[in-house]
């Protein structure tokens, strides 16, 4: 599977050039129809409400879904490197559903709203999930096999789900927020998290490039990295650590988005090979190509309201998941 | 990647499965006897408590129609429906559960674990959205329509996990997906309906028990009882199943078609269940595995998971109606009780691999 | 591969099915910009025929009676009333403002799940909270000892329903809140033998309605300004139309809507990026919930909120309680609506 660095190049501004093309889109197509007239006159800042729309609706909008996708794809690659577990993925490992209850808990029970806190609850109930799943699903007899993880992603999943669902049931305001952040949306991203969520994901994308080396090595197995001269016990720390911090970010932007973590690095590796460097650096790509494409199709099948996003990357996930789950199975045999 | 456990567990004792292991019958009647005597004693608490507490001597006028008016109404109209349906609710989850698990031959391997109630619920809460989105409301009976979702959804894990044979793992993971999916098109449909809809759909994807009467109960006891003796007819292959194919085929039963009565049996309850309560979380999962412990047997006699299931979900929706300040819908408690033994199941898998 | 690539497809198919499926049930949309919001079981059009054969004959004051109503979803049958109410339970908001309106303090108050017994505007007294409407006890209603059952047919839309709560007390069920508040109104106050005060009440409401219309008129310069009513709720933005409670009082105020409004439904669907819709020439706007949940940051905080009409020429916009002009649904409530809108325009002298 090893690539030349041209052939690599290529995929990677390839790629690159269909992330334009969606972001375009992104920009371009929306709930309210502009004619192409208005379209170009709105992007050359002659039509005022059609600039408006543009300008100062769609592209912030289309920003986010950059950067969540970004730190989606990413989280993603590093969440299946260290687990070995091409299963992995932080919205089935219930990792993101614990930052979503915390920001939901949060809102109910210490009338935390939207800022600072909302990033900080989301990381800190992304770390506490994480832990947790990790936990339950080492001390299971047969180790960390991606079978027991997705499980005890799920049943973490169900647990907070039922906790919140009794605060949820009896107050209806939480109530409405709650409908929304289960699903995962884009919208106009709001500047008072915005801000705040941005050093952690940054940080997140850092760690992710110091470890991608060793990471490498982990794949060999435990042993071998070790070896191989690489700490295998920090590696996986500060991997799990930025794993954390870019699916926080994530669910503090967007909401608990699935599947974008699982489908993009197994497209990546499809295209470049298995070395995790470049896989990182292709899913840094593509994870923003599948969310920005997915939004752009949820804001046109149900116009004027929006598909959320988080629908539309679970309906196109699934079936990719089924046929990964049955790959796997064939490879086994 | 993904191991295979069933192969090894298939060949771990090969000897010792061939042997037909004499059931513990005793400790099995002790167990039905034990779970029918708490049901009743629950039971009878259930129908004391409500608005106004009933004392047992006026609760045993009450039932047979003497007494003030007010107690009569509230233990024969109101209490009575609502205990009937909780235990017929969760006698049809916990043969659903316990028929799936010994099939499958996996302590994970029940309705609500693999989407069955997911897609019931896309049903259901389609229904309410055309309703509430001006379309005809009440075209599609909100029972039919849950039955219909949860065999789709049967049927399309089956195709989907085809292959792999019902006992594998990846029938798990596709359940798990397809809920996944499912529950993202009902969430979906949860906020394109009105806020007041929401709330009620939202009671109704948890499980809840709340205003339902005999209406609802009617197609659950019918199905119960239709099928929960069917099950107990086919008991004795239920148990061959536990022994490989080669023994099963030895006892005069052809396992693949056996296997799918059981199956369609477990999925039908589960839908029905569904139906009249909504997807009572976990319900099937808990009732199938205690029962297994209570009886001690390798394979799940129905007749001790339907009592089980009876128990739990009366159990729950006697607090839910009554101990806490708002009736909470029951599949909220039950939630917090069968998600954490979820995690406890997958801690123990080792000692209990190979039997359900 | 195969047997993956045929259940993948399979899979997929399924999903956009699914899609498909879902996007379907906003078929009451009528294409491109607009869709039509839920409007409950009927059209507006029968609704209205159906409200006008219910009601009693009996004289005032007389009982027992007979009062025509929704004994089933979409059938009238006859509840009789053997004696004047006394014991009455209501089970909406609605019912409880008429109640209150006429003087009579419910024993016992349903309300929707997701808010208190009653909007802070009617004082609630002794009655004993039922809980949600969709979540009733009955045991807990026998045991109030009710006369009266008050309620609509779209909120018990159980056919079973309708028969216990009738077993238990008269019910009179009116067919839905909202576009029939008036209608409601006089059918509960038939109920309670109170027709007479009910009627008076109402007239003395389209009096000062029309009043109110005219200073508005007044305050604008001469001239009716057309009015936007838009309500950000979680997730929906919607413009009121003229089958909701508010556009049945602006109607009877004589102030015109915006064309987009101007339409025989509850209400429009508009996405954020349509918002310069609200093309009223008032632009009166509230939020159900809370703020945070609703997309109020997005439009009202927005970029594109300057380029709404309204903002933009310097007409009146104005922030008004979600409580009275899109919950309240009584003869008291209009009454606070109509406070408001007088305050608005003494604002613009």
């Amino acid at each position: 599977m090893a690539r030349s660095g041209t052939a690599v190049a290529a995929v990677l501004l390839g790629a690159l050039a269909l992330l334009v093309v969606a972001a375009l889109a992104g920009v371009i197509v929306g709930t309210r129809v502009l004619s192409p007239g208005e379209t170009l006159a709105g992007l050359l800042g002659q039509d005022g409400v059609a600039a408006t729309v543009i300008w100062e609706l769609r592209l912030p909008r289309t920003l986010l879904g950059l950067l969540v996708g970004s730190a989606l794809g990413v989280a993603g690659v590093l969440a299946q490197a260290v687990t070995r577990n091409p299963l992995a993925d932080p919205g089935l490992l219930g990792i993101s559903a614990g930052g979503a209850v915390a920001v939901v808990a949060g809102s109910a029970f210490l009338g935390l709203g939207a800022g600072t806190p909302r990033v900080l609850l989301a990381l800190a109930g992304a770390a506490l999930a994480t832990a947790a799943v990790y936990l339950f699903a080492s001390r299971s007899p047969e180790g960390l096999t991606p079978v027991n993880m997705t499980l005890a992603g799920m049943a973490m999943t169900a647990f907070l789900g039922a906790a919140v669902s009794a605060t949820v049931l009896l107050s209806a305001s939480t109530m409405d927020q709650y409908r929304f952040w289960v699903v995962g949306a884009l919208s106009l991203p709001d500047p008072a998290v915005l801000l705040p969520a941005i050093p952690p994901a940054v940080a997140g994308a850092i760690l992710a490039v110091v470890v991608s080396g060793s990471l490498n090595a982990l794949a060999l197995g435990d042993d071998t990295a070790a070896a191989l001269g690489v700490a295998v016990l920090r590696t996986r720390l500060l991997a799990g650590a930025a794993v954390v911090l870019l699916s926080g970010t994530a669910v503090a932007l967007a909401g608990p988005i699935a599947f974008v973590g699982l489908v993009i690095p197994h497209i990546a590796r499809a295209l470049v090979g298995t070395d995790v460097r470049r896989v990182l650096a292709l899913s840094a790509v593509l994870g923003p190509l599948l969310l920005v494409t997915a939004d752009v199709v949820g804001r046109l099948v149900a116009r004027p309201a929006e598909v959320q996003v988080g629908v539309v990357t679970a309906l196109l996930g699934t079936p990719f998941f089924i046929w990964l789950t049955r790959r796997a199975k064939e490879r086994s045999q | 990647m993904i191991a295979a456990p069933t192969r090894t567990a298939r060949s771990r004792n090969p000897v010792r499965s061939l042997l037909p292991r004499p059931r513990p019958r005793r400790r099995v009647v002790v167990a039905v006897l034990g779970t029918l005597l708490l049901l009743a004693v629950v039971s009878a608490v259930a129908l004391s408590l409500g608005d106004e507490p009933t004392t047992p001597a006026a609760l045993w006028e009450a039932l047979h129609g003497r007494g003030p008016e007010n107690t009569v109404y509230a233990v024969l109209e109101v209490r009575q429906p609502r205990v009937v349906l909780a235990m017929a609710v969760g006698a049809a989850f916990g043969v659903a559960g316990g028929l799936s698990q010994s099939v499958l031959r996996n302590p994970l391997a029940s309705p609500d674990v693999l989407g069955i109630s997911a897609g019931a619920s896309v049903a259901v809460v389609s229904v309410i959205a055309i309703g509430s989105l001006g379309g005809p409301i009440g075209v599609v009976p909100i029972p039919v329509a849950a039955l219909a979702g949860g065999l789709a959804a049967a049927g399309l894990i089956a195709l989907l996990a085809r292959g792999g044979g019902l006992r594998g793992r990846r029938i798990l993971l596709v359940g798990i997906a397809l809920s996944a999916a499912l529950t993202a098109l009902t969430q979906f449909l949860l906020t394109r309906i009105d806020v007041y809809d929401a709330q009620r759909s939202a009671a109704w994807l948890t499980g809840s028990l709340n205003a339902r009467g005999w209406g609802e109960a009617t197609p659950v006891l019918v199905g119960v009882a239709v099928l929960l003796p069917a099950a107990l007819v086919l008991a004795h292959t239920n148990r061959a199943l536990l022994f490989d194919d080669g023994v099963a085929a030895g006892w005069g039963v052809r396992p693949g078609r056996a296997r799918a009565v059981l199956l369609l049996i477990a999925v039908c309850l589960a839908a029905l269940a569904t139906s009249a309560a909504g997807p009572v979380a976990f319900v099937a999962l808990v009732s199938g595995q205690v029962a297994r412990r209570l009886a001690a047997v390798p394979d799940i006699p129905p007749i001790l998971a339907a009592a089980a299931g009876a128990s739990l979900v009366l159990v729950a929706d006697t607090i839910a109606r009554t101990a806490l300040p708002s009736q909470l819908p029951v599949g909220v408690l039950t939630g917090l009780v069968g998600a954490p033994y979820l995690l406890y199941l997958l801690q123990r898998r080792r000692s209990t691999r190979g039997t359900p | 591969m195969p047997r993956a690539v045929s259940a993948s497809v399979a899979a997929l198919a399924l999903g956009a099915l699914l899609l498909a499926g879902c996007s379907g049930t906003d078929e009451s949309g009528t294409g491109d910009n607009q869709s039509n919001v839920a409007t409950g079981q009927e059209g507006f059009e029968d609704v209205r025929k159906l409200a006008a054969q219910l009601g009693t004959d009996a004289g005032p004051g007389e009982f027992p009676r007979t009062v025509r109503n929704l004994v089933a979803n979409e059938e009238v049958g006859e509840t009789v009333i053997p004696a004047k109410p006394e014991r009455v339970i209501v089970l909406d908001t609605g019912e409880l403002d008429n109640m209150a309106s006429l003087g009579i303090e419910p024993v016992g108050i349903a309300h929707p799940a997701d808010v208190g017994m009653a909007p802070g505007y009617l004082d609630v007294g002794d009655a004993v909270d039922l809980g949600p409407y969709d979540a009733l006890d009955l045991e807990q209603i026998k045991n109030l000892e009710p006369d009266l059952i008050l309620g609509t047919s779209l909120r018990i839309d159980d056919d079973d329903l309708k028969r216990q709560l009738q077993e238990i007390a008269p019910t009179v069920l009116a067919p839905r809140p909202g576009v029939l508040w008036k209608e409601n109104f006089l059918l509960n106050a038939a109920a309670v033998g109170e027709e007479e005060r009910a009627q008076e009440l109402l007239d003395a409401y389209e009096e000062r309605a029309a009043e109110v219309g005219a200073t508005v008129a007044e305050a604008n310069g001469g001239e009716a300004p057309t009015v936007s009513m838009l309500r950000l709720m979680a997730g929906q933005i919607r413009l009121y139309a003229n089958d909701s409670f508010i556009g049945i009082i602006l109607d009877d105020a004589g102030l015109p809507r915006p064309e987009t409004e101007d339409i025989a439904d509850l209400a429009v669907e508009i996405s954020a990026e349509e918002i310069t819709l609200a093309e009223g020439d008032w632009l009166l706007w509230g939020t159900y919930g809370e703020a945070d949940s609703t997309e109020q940051a997005a439009v009202v905080d927005g970029p594109l909120w300057d380029q709404v009409p309204a903002v933009a020429d310097g007409g009146v916009v104005h922030e008004v309680a979600d409580e009275t002009w899109y919950l309240g649904l009584g003869v008291a409530g209009a009454e606070l609506v109509l406070d408001d809108l007088e305050a608005i325009a003494a604002d613009q002298r």
